[in-house]
């Protein structure tokens, strides 16, 4: 561990917390320290702060059953807060008790005797009610390419056997290798980038309308993962070639083959690759 | 108007109880139930054995307990993405099923590096899955990123399968050749020698001082023929000399089957000739 | 007076509306597709359904009369289960068994601490202690009868129910059954000795006979535990199920964590029902004297309880080390497996008990005068322990909506998911263990002036040790997300030793410290507010339930297997049940061992109260 990781963690944290719910929250609090709030208010402002930030201050909201198990241990620890003397039991009920037999304050006891109930009532109401949920599916994001050899413009394709025949050209012939490469980029930012993005990032002008949304090839986790036959397979046979697996939606992509000449295919792999500055997974990779 | 505190402590009890019990029914209700013995019939289709390897694997074999499929960073146990190709290329001369039956049946005999060592016996209790299951597991298996040459009718070492057995998987499956094929600068001619089942007939092992070679043996080939010469007879059997002709039709048949002709590269069959030709010891 | 009254209305009024509305809703919303049966049926008096049905049900009834013995199918010795009613055969064993477990753990832990107790009254010559140990002796008579019976009960059920099973484990632990029974007649002769030679003897023999009873008791437990540890982790029989080696059977992987983890179990256990006895009797006592011994006799099983409760997550972590040790994948059914959310349900009981105890604590500091300048720290302790209770009741993976997951992209959230890993978890129960002693050392201290020369030096080596500790303890669970698994899973290590050593260096110097410090504040025993009392029986509560949660999970963790790996559970009962109806049978068994144990309260104070006299004999 370098202070470098521990760092990248601290912004990682700072950068998932909603700072404008974040600062209205510790503007009350310091406030209620200037005004010295009472007991009561206190509580009441604890319970209430550590709420919205748990609710609202993450982007990524805190699935609701974790945030009641929290809000559980949050009314537990203040009410030992408030029960763990006798001074801060008398200080915290004071104000209830108020509100309870004073008659200045009958409306508002009124008021809050009819507002419970109803609450209760309409979060039962709710909870009761809630709209149907489609179920989530775990979805592969990457099914295994089919067993059996796949048929792009009459050529058979063995995916497990099948390499990009304009790969050994990196090594024997680099100038030819570009070329390939070049006719790749060609193909590329005619047909692919509306979605793919133009710097490779998934986001391309399409791409906020898909789901699921576009590959981003910049990510490690995606064409570097793969052999180039995996690539191939995709591009060739788009969606609708998608396994179920890949399910439950389908996959905007079309399938190529029926724009794209093999060569054309292979090209663009090899552009992909060359362009994000990733290796294809290789065989060997695992063996020993 | 005072409230007996034996009536506080019964109520605090049983308040208490009960909100442990709530908590219990807040979590997920998961009912596991006992594992029961399968009846897989043996003409079942790959896509099936898959579905039913699954199912094993999620359910009574426990595996994805510890395994994950598609997650990296900190693991525990070897992610299974991409397994099914991987399993060919683990353990030289070990074709795919080869492989994973070996990692079930016997899981410490190769631990994959990284990682300590800690799979149970997958046919010995507590999980006991019966030879069956264990290859529908296995077609699963081979199903994550490659494609299953696993049948029901695959013998292997451990279901009474034997040696002959081995290189009969491999025939069938015809995939630890091809997916060999795929990974020449890998492999030595000593592991393609194995990998391509030549060494079922030949023996390469010099004979002990006084005994004479096994048919067959190759152990002296280098010293008898020189490459080009070696090269010729494994690639054209019909003109060994010392063969009848019924005979070198039965070995074309045999390296054929075995996939020397039809997946081996000529830079793998050049590795084979550069192992045989190299000298070793004997006469 | 009247104020309260109106309040107390009040409540009541808002609450029966509350409960109307919700009811009321739930009604509404239901009611509008209520299936109703059709407003008009024809009742016939006899159709030929009905006829059929009575003539099937004579049929049945001669059937029965004169059936042969040879249809019960197979020979009897070859039953293999027999069916309880209505519950099951597994529930009834279950909770005969978790009693019997429960009342076990009660009778072996009271000698223990009764023993002590009373060696500290032999040694500083304080009345007070002999009595009090001598207290807690009366609760044990009864309680071991109840537990003998108990015993009987879950043998008769074991032989009845599971015959096949029984007898197995009869085969492989046939030697160990006469020493038990011996043992068991040892134990009742001490235990009575002991409980009704009190006083009758000079102190040495009666703390001798203390030291037998516990060391025969200790015998007993090692015994039982032998039978269901192998049940876990079997060893010394043949992977058929053939013995072995008996000593082998004996000393399973199990059973030393188990004989650890039970011992120290059970003595925070028996203290934390002791407190509760003492609660109990505090809440109905009558005069100042009374209250002041009972509040003080709570403050001591409470502090045994606590203590004892302290190293027991340490002896847990053994506990499942030598699990993961027997079998990997078992160890991974615990942890990852089915078993995975009960350590979250474990996590909030837990959670509920440190902030119990730490409660306790502050609210004794109130007897104390002089405390109040250790009040404000209170907060600052109760904000480290609730964070240590949150992220140590986070789920790994928690349960979602389709929307939410979509939103996190998964099963993990990007910022909880870090919190559900072991790392973070064991951080923060270290961190729990560490805040609690200091609560205590606070406590401690609140009424008490160090004189020493050397106070100050001590003060902020004990402060520098705290420090020290929590902030490498806190560094190794960063670490943890930043290393491999294997030096992870190590880490846990340095981190316990170091939190013991912080006990313990912060212990002796507190011990040194205030060695005859002068008393600023008296400790008035008897004026703890009444809440502190029912404080003490939510912990008897809790470290009951929590007993018999972990209790199911020991069991529960055979899944389908009598004997893991060696005997099969073919019956009904072999699937997991969920942990909704696990809980549910938890809560029931914990009730009733309340109920059985509020009678034996009721017993030990019938001895104090006064002889029963004739109304009308008085008269005369």
């Amino acid at each position: 561990m370098t202070f470098h990781d521990l760092w990248q963690f601290l912004v990682a944290l700072i950068e998932s917390l909603n700072i404008y719910v974040l600062l209205p929250i510790l503007v009350v609090l310091i406030g209620c320290r200037i005004v010295k709030a009472g007991l009561f208010v206190w509580v009441t402002a604890w319970a209430l702060a550590v709420y919205l930030t748990l609710r609202y201050g993450f982007v990524i909201a805190i699935p609701a059953s974790v945030l009641s198990l929290y809000m559980g241990i949050v009314f537990l620890t203040l009410l030992t807060y408030v029960v763990s003397s006798r001074e801060r039991w008398i200080s915290f009920s004071r104000p209830l008790l108020r509100l309870m037999v004073e008659k200045k304050y009958q409306p508002l006891l009124v008021l809050v005797l009819v507002t419970l109930p109803l609450a209760a009532g309409a979060r039962v109401y709710l909870s009761m009610t809630l709209p149907i949920q489609p179920p989530l599916f775990t979805r592969t994001v990457h099914p295994a390419p089919p067993s059996e050899p796949i048929t792009v413009h009459d050529q058979e394709f063995d995916l497990n056997a099948v390499v990009n025949p304009f790969r050994e050209l990196e090594e024997s012939d680099l100038e030819q290798f570009q070329t390939h490469v070049e006719n790749g980029r060609r193909v590329y930012y005619q047909n692919c980038f509306y979605c793919h993005g133009d710097d490779m990032l998934g986001d391309g002008l399409f791409a906020h309308g898909l789901n699921p949304i576009p590959t981003n090839f910049r990510d490690t986790g995606t064409i570097a993962m793969f052999q180039e036959g995996f690539l191939f397979w995709r591009i060739a046979k788009g969606g609708p070639g998608m396994p179920d697996e890949g399910g439950p939606w389908e996959s905007a992509m079309p399938a190529w083959e029926k724009f794209l000449s093999v060569e054309e295919i292979w090209d663009v792999i090899l552009f992909l690759y060359d362009y994000t500055e990733q290796r294809p997974r290789e065989l060997e990779e695992h063996g020993e | 108007m005072k409230i007996p505190p034996s009536v506080n402590i019964v109520v605090l009890a049983v308040a208490a109880t009960a909100f442990y019990t709530l908590v219990g029914q807040l979590v997920p209700q998961k009912e596991v139930p006992a594992p029961e013995v399968m009846e897989i019939s043996k003409d079942i289709s790959t896509e099936e054995m898959i579905e039913i390897g699954k199912e094993i694997a999620q359910g009574k074999g426990i595996c994805l307990t510890c395994h994950t499929i598609g997650r990296s960073g900190a693991l525990r146990f070897p992610d299974l993405e991409g397994i099914g190709t991987r399993a060919a290329s683990r353990i030289p001369g070990l074709n795919g099923v080869q492989y994973l039956v070996q990692s079930l049946y016997e899981p410490d005999a190769y631990v994959v590096e990284g990682f300590n060592p800690g799979m149970p016996t997958i046919n010995k209790a507590p999980i006991g899955l019966t030879d069956d299951e264990i290859l529908t597991v296995i077609a699963y298996m081979q199903s994550l990123g490659g494609s299953p040459s696993v049948t029901m009718e695959t013998k292997h070492a451990y279901n009474g399968g034997g040696e002959e057995g081995v290189s009969g998987a491999a025939d069938a499956s015809g995939e630890g050749p091809a997916a060999a094929a795929l990974e020449t600068a890998a492999l030595s001619g000593d592991s393609l020698f194995k990998s391509y089942g030549c060494a079922e007939c030949h023996s390469i092992a010099p004979p002990a001082a006084g005994e004479a070679p096994p048919p067959r043996s190759l152990h002296d080939v280098g010293t008898r023929l020189d490459h080009n010469a070696i090269l010729a007879t494994i690639l054209d059997p019909d003109n060994i000399p010392t063969l009848s002709e019924s005979k070198a039709q039965e070995k074309k048949a045999a390296m054929e089957a075995a996939g020397v002709y039809g997946k081996a590269t000529l830079d793998e069959i050049q590795a084979i000739v550069e192992f045989l030709a190299a000298p070793r010891g004997g006469e | 007076m009247s104020k309260r009254k109106l309040l107390l209305l009040s409540v009541c009024v808002a609450a029966v509306i509350m409960v109307l509305v919700v009811a009321g809703t739930k009604v509404l919303v239901v009611f509008e597709n209520a299936y109703r049966t059709p407003v008009e049926t024809v009742q016939l008096d006899r159709t030929p359904a009905m006829q059929g049905e009575a003539d099937a049900l004579a049929a049945a009834a001669e059937e029965q009369r004169t059936r042969p013995l040879e249809e019960l199918g197979v020979p009897l010795k070859d039953v293999e289960y027999r069916a309880f009613p209505v519950i099951g055969s597994r529930v009834a064993v279950w909770s005969i068994a978790q009693l019997h477990l429960l009342f076990a753990a009660f009778v072996l832990a009271v000698p223990i601490f009764a023993l002590i107790i009373e060696f500290i009254g032999y040694v500083t010559k304080d009345k007070r202690y002999d009595e009090l140990a001598y207290e807690f002796t009366k609760l044990l008579s009864v309680s071991f009868s109840l537990t003998a019976a108990l015993g009987a009960a879950l043998t008769f059920a074991l032989i009845i129910l599971y015959p096949r099973f029984t007898d197995y484990l009869m085969h492989v632990f046939s030697l160990t059954f006469l020493p038990y029974a011996l043992l068991f007649f040892a134990e009742a002769g001490f235990l009575y000795t002991y409980y009704y030679g009190w006083g009758k003897f000079s102190p040495k023999v009666h703390l001798a006979l203390g030291i037998g009873l516990n060391l025969v008791g200790t015998a007993i437990m090692l015994i039982a535990n032998a039978w269901l540890t192998f049940m876990t982790t079997p060893r010394g029989v043949s992977e058929a199920g053939a013995l072995i080696s008996t000593w082998d059977a004996v000393n399973n992987y199990m059973w030393m964590p188990i004989n650890i983890h039970r011992f120290i179990a059970n003595v925070a256990f028996g203290g934390s029902i002791a407190a509760a006895y003492a609660a109990f009797k505090f809440l109905h006592a009558d005069s100042e004297e009374e209250r002041a011994h009972y509040d003080w006799m709570g403050y001591v099983g409470n502090f045994i309880a606590i203590v004892a409760f302290l190293p027991l997550p340490f002896a847990g972590y053994y506990l499942a080390a030598e699990i993961y040790a027997f079998s990997q994948t078992m160890g991974l059914t615990m942890m990852g497996g089915a078993f995975s959310w009960l350590f979250i349900i474990q996590a909030v009981l837990i959670g509920c008990l440190f902030i119990g105890a730490n409660l306790y604590l502050w609210l004794g500091m109130g007897r104390i005068e002089g405390a109040q300048r250790y009040r404000g720290y209170i907060k600052y302790l109760l904000v480290v322990i609730a964070l240590c209770f949150a992220v140590w009741a986070t789920p790994r993976s928690p349960i979602t909506t389709p929307a939410e997951m979509r939103e996190m992209g998964g099963s993990f959230h990007p910022i909880l998911g870090k919190l559900g890993v072991m790392s973070a978890k064991n951080t923060a129960v270290n961190l729990l263990i560490l805040t609690t002693f200091l609560s205590f050392i606070i406590y401690r201290r609140s009424g008490l002036t160090p004189v020493v020369s050397w106070a100050k030096t001590g003060k902020a080596a004990q402060l520098l040790v705290f420090i020290a500790v929590a902030g490498y303890v806190t560094y190794l669970g960063i670490l943890g997300y930043f290393v491999d698994t294997t030096v992870r899973i190590g880490l846990s290590v340095p981190q316990v030793l170091s939190v013991l050593f912080a006990l313990f260096s912060v212990t002796v110097i507190d011990i040194f410290l205030f060695r005859g410090a002068r008393t600023i504040g008296e400790t008035r025993w008897g004026t703890m507010p009444a809440i502190s009392q029912y404080i003490l029986i939510f912990i008897a509560v809790t470290f009951t339930w929590l007993m018999a949660l972990m209790g199911y999970v020991r069991s529960g963790l055979r899944q389908h297997w009598h004997v893991y790996g060696v005997i099969r559970d073919t019956s009904p009962d072999a699937f997991t049940p969920t942990l909704g109806f696990a809980t549910k049978v938890v809560s029931v068994n914990v009730l009733v061992f309340f109920g059985l144990i509020g009678f034996v309260f009721w017993l030990a104070s019938l001895s104090g109260k006064k002889d029963w006299e004739d109304p009308e004999g008085s008269v005369s």
